[in-house]
């Protein structure tokens, strides 16, 4: 139990709150610092073991790239999670909004990462809006194999801009893979 | 009775005028000083002025002609002047507003680079670890930080973003507190259009200024570009 509260009201280690209160800088300073935007899919379809596992793997990929990655959840909708602990899964997988709100740091040099499970409730819109980035989106499917849809979808997306797509990853990898996709540069 | 003593203070980046009341003085200080280019500080009871060579000129001038003294020109420490500040409401050069990179500058997110880097200069300046009495470490970090956020427009671009994030209303801020020389200059838009809107703004002590000023024959521009005037001095 004494866990489960720790991990609701602390910061993960590593994360934009947690370096912004140890090292005594502003956040937005410390935002403004990252390398990359994880755009993560908490729709209800990430819950259970997958959900726990891609979990461990943000804390993990925090700790390794320390006040370099910021989190941004979606479902319905999406929120900022400068705290790095991403919201329960629930809803539905609106990557639309996610996009619009990681807009703002786009044409800055800084990488976005989608990780999703499948294709998000309008294709066309999340489409749209990855169009008008400058830099690259790269995308780590997690979903199962037999859905080409969403696979096909993030394929996509990474094309649009020359992004990296890791299809078909097994989310126990997810933390290698994305620090694979983290340190090999653009 | 002791003699008149008057005193012209170099505060940083203004001169302060520690004079005794005198009703000639202050009606040659409106005539002659530009609204942008003085402020009376209440709690003081002084005449602060842009700190350059042409206002201490007219100044000392002056305070010869109406205090009939010649002015002691003092230049004071820095920790003598946060006292000051300390002292004089809203004024905060000696304590850094640190609630963002751009208060930390003493500029607003629609400043321009050149005014950020005039901020920087300004206060890097004080602070600096090297100048013994009155620099602070830790101060320097947090300016130095906060310019090398704000230096170029790319990164400027992603502080402005992660402000919006973190506090979405600094974006709306206000030009700092300490900005003092605002004018109805500062608040007009560019062009002709802005120059009539520029009178629309003036004031009546404005207006009495500009009148008094034409009187004796001086040029009054107005217009510009918008925005708040910031210290450019160092």
């Amino acid at each position: 139990m004494a866990n489960i509260q720790r991990r609701d009201t602390l910061p993960a280690e590593g994360s934009v709150y947690e370096v912004a209160n140890a090292q005594s800088r502003e956040v937005a300073m410390v935002l403004a610092d990252v390398d990359a935007i994880i755009l993560f899919d908490i729709s209800s379809s990430m819950h259970g073991e997958k959900f726990i596992q891609a979990g461990r793997a943000l804390d993990e990929l925090q700790k390794k790239f320390r006040g370099k990655l910021a989190l941004i959840e979606f479902d319905s909708q999406a929120r900022w999670r400068l705290n790095g602990h991403p919201s329960a899964p629930n809803g539905s997988t609106n990557l639309t909004a996610a996009l619009e709100l990681a807009k703002p740091f786009d044409g800055t040099g800084i990488r976005f990462g989608i990780i999703s499970d499948g294709a998000p409730d309008n294709r066309y819109s999340a489409q749209d809006v990855a169009a008008t980035f400058e830099d690259p989106i790269d995308t780590i499917f997690i979903g199962p194999d037999h859905d080409m849809v969403g696979k096909s979808f993030l394929e996509s997306i990474s094309r649009l801009k020359g992004g990296k797509s890791l299809g078909q990853t097994e989310v126990r990898e997810l933390e290698a893979k994305m620090t694979k996709l983290l340190t090999d540069g653009n | 009775m002791d003699a008149t003593v008057v005193k012209v203070i170099l505060h940083r980046d203004e001169f302060l005028l520690d004079a005794p009341y005198n009703k000639e003085g202050v009606a040659a200080i409106k005539k002659l000083f530009p609204a942008q280019e003085r402020r009376w500080i209440p709690s003081e009871k002084k005449w602060g002025f842009r700190a350059k060579g042409g206002n201490l000129r007219v100044l000392k001038t002056l305070v010869q002609k109406h205090w009939q003294v010649e002015a002691q020109v003092v230049e004071i420490g820095i920790e003598e002047s946060q006292l000051l500040e300390d002292q004089v409401p809203g004024k905060k050069l000696g304590t850094i507003d640190t609630t963002n990179a751009y208060s930390i500058l003493g500029c607003t997110p629609r400043s321009t680079q050149q005014e950020i880097k005039d901020g920087y200069r300004v206060l890097v300046k004080a602070v600096h670890p090297d100048i013994g009495e009155g620099g602070d470490a830790r101060l320097f970090r947090l300016v130095t930080d906060a310019y090398h956020m704000l230096r170029d427009e790319r990164a400027r671009k992603r502080y402005d973003a992660a402000l919006r994030v973190v506090h979405p209303k600094a974006m709306e801020a206000q030009a700092p507190e300490f900005v003092i020389y605002e004018s109805a200059k500062s608040r007009a838009p560019a062009g002709t259009a802005g120059a009539k809107q520029a009178a629309k703004n003036l004031t009546q002590q404005d207006k009495d200024e500009l009148k008094s000023l034409f009187e004796m024959g001086l040029e009054i521009k107005t217009g510009g570009t918008g925005g708040p005037i910031t210290n450019t001095i160092i």
